[in-house]
């Protein structure tokens, strides 16, 4: 089995995002709870690498604040960030797999 | 949060009312401005002045100026209070901005020492005062960086910021605790252009010393 391409973080965030559309605010938030602290250029210096590599899908969208437009920032997974996904989640159950049987080798 | 009493849009005045608390309240601004430039004229003028000079010139002219200023603030106590007789004397039957008789209504809660959502009413959704837009001088202050960390790091981040400092400025509404928003953020504005700088300036560095590595250390690397 490859070694997964998305670090633990970048594993995260594409978990937090499911197959729905969410705000970087909430996304930061939720990283947040997971003891996952960022500054605010960090965490969209992350979502820009996510979006270069195409596992993530990021648009405007308008919101009102009392009447004042808000351009929030909004991430959706795509096809190959889903694959990515699958595919990390997949090495870390085998690896826990073989981890509970006592190791590839000695299994 | 504060106790000030909400503002809320004044309903249903007449047609005159409108146009007379227009009138003061236009010119009880134009006064005030107008303070405002001669005691900017005076600092100034007192600041231009030899270190000797400006001594003879301030007893001389603090007097003048401080009566004049006390004479204006009371006149523009005496118009806010006319706005607030003729605003309680009429029967309000036209929807007015509450913002611009932002005076005449505080006015009207003070003398009736209620809060102005018990003298005018319950607010209309619709007709809520606005918030005031983001300060634009914040949002010019982006140009100082290149465009792709504007593009990439700053407006999702900046746009972040706006939508925090909207829903702590319709929680606050003393004009101290609004000065204060207003400080904080623009403190915030200039850390979060920090912060993009340094992020951008580690990410290059970063490229620098992976072209540095052996082929397969930098692959590996590359791809995180």
């Amino acid at each position: 089995m490859p070694v997964p391409t998305l670090t633990h973080l970048q594993f995260l965030v594409l978990q937090i995002l499911g197959g729905s559309q969410r705000p970087g605010r909430y996304l930061r938030a939720e990283l947040a709870k997971n003891a996952q602290r960022k500054s605010l250029p960090a965490f969209y210096q992350m979502m820009a690498r996510l979006e270069d590599a195409n596992f993530v899908e990021g648009s405007y969208r308008r919101i009102d604040i009392d009447d004042q437009p808000v351009q929030e920032r909004c991430y959706k997974i795509t096809a190959p960030g889903l694959k990515a996904y699958h595919s990390t989640r997949d090495f870390y159950f085998q690896s826990s797999l073989n981890t509970a049987k006592g190791g590839v080798i000695h299994g | 949060m504060d106790n000030t009493p909400p503002i809320c849009p004044v309903h249903e005045a007449p047609a005159d009312v409108h146009r007379i608390l227009a009138t003061c309240h236009q010119l009880s601004r134009q006064i005030a401005h107008l303070r405002r430039v001669i005691q900017g004229c005076w600092i100034l003028f007192a600041l231009l002045l030899p270190g000797n000079l400006w001594l003879a010139y301030r007893v001389f002219f603090t007097r003048v100026t401080g009566s004049f200023a006390l004479f204006m603030a009371v006149l523009n106590f005496a118009l806010s209070l006319m706005n607030a007789i003729r605003l309680v004397r009429h029967t309000i039957s036209n929807r007015i901005e509450a913002r611009r008789h932002r005076d005449s209504c505080m006015v009207i809660a003070k003398l009736l020492g209620k809060p102005v959502v018990h003298v005018l009413g319950p607010a209309d959704p619709e007709g809520a005062l606005p918030l005031p837009s983001y300060p634009r001088l914040w949002s010019l202050l982006q140009y100082l960086l290149p465009k792709t960390i504007r593009v990439r790091l700053f407006t999702p981040a900046h746009e972040d910021l706006k939508a925090d400092y909207y829903t702590a400025y319709r929680q606050f509404r003393s004009k101290r605790a609004r000065r204060w928003l207003r400080f904080c953020f623009a403190l915030r504005t200039i850390i979060l252009i920090l912060g993009c700088l340094w992020t951008w300036g580690l990410d290059k560095l970063l490229k620098w010393l992976t072209t540095l590595l052996p082929a397969p250390l930098r692959q590996w690397w590359t791809i995180r």
